[in-house]
């Protein structure tokens, strides 16, 4: 009896082994529609353990943090799906992006399993992420009962803000001149005016007009000079008896002048030299005794005055411009 | 009443640039360019004020003051604002007004420096223009103006003293007044027809990259291999179809967009 009874039990415990279920497909449709339930299975001897840590207690905002879901004791480590956390409403209020990150294709026999998620929290504080619910089925439990589940804890997550670090300041470079604005005045120079031309074109002509009928006007007296200065030898003559005083012999030069002034003039003969010489030539051409006279008489002084102790340099050249200005009729 | 219908008549006719706004966006312009000054250890905050100065001192400019002053500091703001093109094109619109002023034809010189021109491969494709040089960048209309009141008052002067007194230095007087009253002329015609050969062929400044092409569309074949730097100086032929037809320094002829192109004014 005891043997039979051994058999029978080999017998329940071996259907009891076969009936134990490994793979998804073998578990009813029910239990897999169940919420919170990512495909795992428990093994025969244990139960399906989940866990979760964050890849840093605290952040910076904008930076991405690393949540790792670890499931273990799974016999079926190939069919565990990842929860979609991005699709619940306490993470997307938390997070701005929730990013799955992808994981190898873990080995039939993998013992544990690891879903990785990056995790952007949206604002500064200190975050608690939610706990959240890892249905599995586990065979051992009574029939209706194998539905079982386990609550990841609470984790919590220190985000500060970010700290900005400001590269230092490039230097603007370019030519030294334009770094100092410009000098002088905002006034614009502009072209010169067409009337400015205009005016010049025709002021000249009218002041050279006016300069000369004015001074005309002024002085007669020196209108005649003028006119008489235009004769050659006048010019000439005048203009020796005005350099005479420079002279380094005054008298003599002052002579001189008056002979060449008499030559020029009165068709003297160039020979005679002494004021007696002159006298007769002057006489011999008919010209009035009175002038005849005036001539000898400077003359007479010139000589006079270059064999003198103590000549005087300028008083006979000024007798002597008197002299021809009135022969020529400037003065009286 | 009356009163009120002729103000409403008169308001709109009044310009929209009144002399003391240009007053005072001059101002503004000057405070902010000294401004980028001290802050030029920073060349982006330096960089934003100086385009703040830079659109003051435009704004003048389009008012209608042509000022050497303004011109340079103008271009000194735009270059300093990173916009070398418009910086070209200013101290080109100030040498225009006044070509003799120091100060602009330094600018352009310095300005061109910046400018990465590319090495021809034939005369005819040199893109870097040569220094300003003519009459009108050495001397100015008021300076042949003076001289000739100058030439002209020793002529007026000679010949007086010619026709009255008879001064033996009156007639050099009067021929050396007449040499630079000729001399006068002679300048100022050659002013002029520069001046009118500037008119002629109005100055474009390129303000972005671009292909110098044989024709006016994308689809024609370049004329110049090598890209034309934004800044580069041409000068226009003839527009048609959104294209200008240019003259670069060395004298090719080709065909830019016009969107790539900014007229000097």
């Amino acid at each position: 009896m005891s043997r039979i009874g051994s058999v029978f039990a080999l017998v329940l415990a071996g259907t009891a082994v076969a009936q134990v279920p490994t793979r998804l497909e073998q578990i009813g449709a029910v239990a897999r529609s169940q919420p919170d339930f990512y495909g795992a299975i428990a093994g025969p001897g244990e139960t399906v353990r989940v866990e979760w840590k964050l890849s840093a207690s605290a952040a910076e905002l904008g930076e991405s943090v690393r949540l790792t879901l670890t499931v273990r004791n799974a016999v079926n480590p190939q069919e565990l799906t990842r929860p979609d956390l991005g699709k619940r409403a306490d993470f997307a209020a938390l997070f701005s992006l929730i990013e799955p990150v992808p994981d190898p294709q873990p080995a039939a026999d993998a013992t544990a399993v690891e879903f990785v998620y990056s995790l952007r929290p949206r604002n500064v504080g200190t975050l608690t992420v939610p706990s959240v619910k890892y249905a599995f089925y586990h065979p051992r439990f009574p029939k209706g009962r194998e539905m079982q589940a386990r609550y990841l804890e609470e984790l919590t997550l220190a985000v500060t803000k970010p700290v900005v670090t400001v590269a230092p300041p490039v230097p603007l470079t370019g030519p030294a001149s334009f770094f100092a604005p410009a000098s002088g005045s905002y006034a614009s120079a502009g072209t010169v005016p067409g009337t400015y031309w205009l005016s010049l074109l025709w002021g000249a002509p009218a002041v050279l007009v006016c300069w000369v009928v004015l001074w005309r006007w002024l002085f007669p007296d020196a209108t005649r000079l003028a006119r008489l200065r235009r004769n050659r030898a006048v010019r000439r003559t005048l203009d020796r008896l005005r350099a005479a005083h420079r002279a380094a012999d005054p008298a003599g030069a002052t002579a001189t002048a008056i002979r060449d002034y008499l030559s020029a003039r009165f068709g003297l003969s160039p020979v005679a030299a002494t004021p007696a010489e002159v006298s007769e030539g002057l006489t011999e051409l008919t010209v009035p005794p009175e002038r005849v006279s005036e001539a000898d008489e400077l003359l007479r002084r010139c000589d006079a005055d270059r064999f003198a102790p103590e000549p005087t340099r300028t008083a006979i050249a000024a007798d002597a411009i008197r002299l021809v200005e009135r022969w020529e009729g400037v003065t009286k | 009443m009356t009163a009120l219908l002729v103000a409403t008549l008169l308001v709109p006719s009044l310009p929209g640039r009144t002399p003391d706004e240009a007053t005072i966006r001059l101002n503004d312009a000057s405070v902010a360019f000294r401004a980028g000054v001290e802050a030029r250890g920073d060349a982006a905050r330096a960089r934003q004020l100086f385009r703040d100065a830079a659109d003051g001192f435009d704004f003048n400019w389009e008012a209608g003051d042509r000022s050497a002053r303004l011109a340079t500091n103008r271009g000194r703001s735009h270059f300093l604002a990173g916009n070398v093109p418009m910086a070209v094109a200013a101290f080109r619109a100030g040498l225009r007004e006044t070509p003799y002023d120091v100060d602009l034809l330094r600018g352009l010189a310095d300005c061109r420096a910046a400018i990465p021109y590319p090495t021809p491969s034939s005369p005819d494709e040199q893109l870097r223009p040569d220094p300003p040089s003519g009459w009108r960048h050495r001397v100015s209309d008021w300076d042949v103006f003076r001289l000739a009141v100058i030439a002209v008052s020793l002529i007026v002067v000679g010949l007086a003293r010619r026709f009255t007194a008879r001064d033996g230095w009156a007639v050099p007087v009067a021929v050396i007044g007449g040499i630079g009253t000729l001399a006068c002329l002679i300048v100022g015609w050659k002013l002029d027809a520069e001046r009118a050969a500037e008119a002629a062929r109005p100055a474009l400044v390129v303000t972005a990259d671009t292909t110098l092409r044989k024709g006016n569309g994308f689809t024609h074949r370049p004329r110049i291999e090598a890209t034309i730097p934004r800044g580069t100086e041409v000068t226009e032929r003839t527009r048609r179809g959104g294209w200008a037809q240019v003259e670069v320094a060395g004298g090719a002829v080709g065909w830019l967009p016009e969107s790539a192109v900014r007229l000097v004014k």
